[in-house]
């Protein structure tokens, strides 16, 4: 079984493995949906060679669907993440272009090692780890006066505060716009490092602060350099967490 | 172009202190003994009388002020600082602040005559000395203001300058990245096999989309034609990894040939479309790139969204915004009805000669 959205690479793939002995391609998929759809009404292929990035997404996202029980060597042209967490988790990958060594080697590692078991364990580590290192928002594409839009970074935002139940992201330019996103999809979106959820209305980025005050309770005042619409507090049992992000440890 | 609140109020307050500094003796005389000033045959005004020079003065300074004003707003940022221009602005004032003398003149000959008011001479020496210090002092403040103001232009043009460097060395980036030469390399790998013939062409092309993104940083605007040059160069190559599953139909009308647009602006936004959007064979993909009748080339997709957005730099979008602001030119970007849509603005094959940097 092939997943590999570009035509000529799997060709190419295809070209290879015709040249093996007893190996036959059963079917090549091009999307996240069309693989997920593939594996609920077929049995489980011996083999699978994925591509991570395909037509629709991350080829990871498949496994939030279906579970996929056959060893699967993964391919990449190049991505520096993903080629760490598969060093990390010792998962069989090839880069692309793709070799006849390549894949023979990948062949006989299975047979030997794994026995044609699955490593699911490790492939959840690495979406884990993906998550991780990145994905974070970098861009948002702001609506203006009805269908049009406008983007704007992250780096842009100072900060983002919900009033009455809607989410605005306010610039260090001082404009506001109106995001759809609730502010605890934002703050797992965000880079954590840049961006800081202070309370339930905010999320401040670090550059956007200008000083710190003491308040009642053990509380911190945040002063921003954009007015904010109402006193950013952070509440004493994050104040610790607080000064973390804040000094970066 | 309207005169904003915050200098509509300094203009007020300006033009009320002129008058009141240039009419201060005068109306000094309405509290003071004229006996213990220094003039005693100077003529005593009505303090009505003073009350409505004053006003003159005033509104005078309000007009010249706004005739200044207008003079020297910095449309954009090529707007120039011409002598020419300055000469023509004081000209222009002082010929205003003639007619206004001239017609109260008249006014006051009038009613000098009728009213029987004092020393209409004396008056009107000091009405046309008071003028045309009105006139130079809010020159001068004008004047100094356009230059204050085209410095921090001038300032924003050297740090949109160095995004728009920033923005070509991205999308340099783009086309050199590793992604882009690996992908390129797989399919050329397959077709050496497959087509020795293709793979030929494919090599060509894709030495000339890197040469053209190598030397697009030189340049900062190129001519349609030469971008739809290389955007044919580019869609070869990305045809070869699509397939039939991409699609991109270019229609520009030939009278744009000569126009132009920053280096890399078509490619960018079929890039965009490209990484943001589905491209399967379930899912197709057609981009549509179009001239409008408004000077405009539109780049259309429908939306087909991945279940996982790519990571990273959708930094293309963003710069290509501030590249345009570079040149004082907005692009649209729309979303309706699950068609993505931008709009950018051409730009007239003489417009901006000069800014090439």
């Amino acid at each position: 079984m092939i997943i590999e959205d570009e035509s000529p690479a799997a060709k190419q793939l295809v070209n290879i493995l015709k040249k093996l002995n007893d190996v036959v391609v059963v079917d090549i998929l091009d999307s996240i949906k069309s693989t997920v759809e593939w594996f609920k009404s077929n049995a489980q292929p011996d083999v699978v060679f994925m591509d991570i990035h395909i037509a629709d997404g991350s080829a990871f996202k498949i496994f939030d669907f279906i579970e996929i029980t056959c060893p699967i060597i993964f391919s990449t042209a190049y991505d520096e993440y993903a080629i760490n967490a598969f060093k990390v988790n010792s998962v069989d990958y090839l880069l692309k272009p793709i070799t006849q060594e390549g894949v023979e080697k990948a062949f006989k590692k299975i047979n030997q090692l794994t026995g044609l078991k699955s490593n699911q364990i490790e492939i959840n580590q690495i979406i884990k780890e993906l998550n991780r290192v990145r994905n974070y928002k970098t861009h948002f594409l702001v609506s203006v006066k009805g269908s049009k839009m406008i983007p704007l970074l992250s780096d842009e935002i100072a900060f983002f505060y919900i009033l009455e139940g809607k989410v605005k992201a306010i610039t260090f330019s001082k404009n506001d716009y109106l995001l759809d996103y609730t502010l605890d999809d934002l703050s797992t979106k965000l880079n954590p490092d840049i961006f800081f959820r202070a309370n339930r209305q905010f999320i401040i980025s670090k550059s956007a602060i200008k000083e710190l005050d003491s308040w009642f309770n053990g509380r911190l005042s945040v002063v921003l350099k954009i007015p904010a619409p109402e006193k950013i507090l952070i509440s004493r049992t994050r104040v610790g967490e607080f000064k973390d992000w804040f000094t970066g440890q | 172009m309207q005169l904003p609140g915050k200098y509509l109020k300094i203009s007020l307050i300006l033009s009320f202190v002129i008058s009141l500094i240039i009419h201060f003796s005068l109306i000094a005389s309405i509290f003071i003994e004229r006996d213990l000033g220094r003039g005693h045959h100077e003529l005593q005004f009505p303090p009505v009388f003073i009350f409505a020079q004053f006003m003159v003065t005033f509104l005078v300074g309000i007009l010249i002020f706004i005739i200044n004003y207008r003079f020297y707003q910095p449309l954009n940022i090529q707007h120039k600082l011409k002598f020419k221009k300055i000469i023509t602005s004081i000209l222009l004032t002082l010929v205003v602040v003639l007619i206004i003398i001239l017609l109260l003149n008249q006014l006051n000959n009038y009613l000098t005559s009728n009213l029987n008011l004092p020393s209409r001479h004396q008056y009107i020496e000091a009405l046309t000395r008071n003028f045309f210090c009105a006139a130079v002092v809010l020159i001068s403040i004008n004047v100094i203001r356009f230059i204050h103001h085209k410095q921090t232009m001038e300032l924003e043009v050297e740090q949109l300058k160095t995004q728009s460097l920033q923005s070509q060395f991205e999308s340099l980036k783009n086309q050199m990245s590793p992604h882009f030469l690996f992908n390129s390399l797989t399919a050329l790998n397959n077709l050496v096999e497959e087509s020795p013939k293709t793979a030929n062409t494919y090599i060509n092309r894709l030495s000339q989309v890197l040469r053209y993104s190598l030397q697009s940083n030189k340049k900062q605007t190129v001519t349609v034609a030469e971008e739809l040059g290389f955007i044919d160069s580019y869609l070869f190559l990305l045809k070869i990894r699509y397939g039939d599953n991409l699609s991109v139909n270019i229609n520009i009308d030939k009278d744009f040939y000569e126009y132009k647009v920053p280096p890399l602006t078509i490619q960018i936004l079929i890039e965009n479309a490209v990484k943001h959007n589905e491209i399967s064979k379930n899912n197709p993909l057609l981009i549509e790139v179009l001239s409008t009748n408004a000077e405009t080339i539109q780049v259309i997709n429908k939306i087909q969204e991945k279940l996982t957005q790519e990571e990273g730099n959708g930094i293309g979008l963003s710069n290509l915004t501030k590249l345009f602001q570079l040149l004082g030119k907005e692009i649209m970007i729309m979303n309706d009805n699950g068609e993505f849509r931008v709009d950018v603005p051409l730009i007239k094959p003489n417009e901006y000669e000069g800014i090439d940097h």
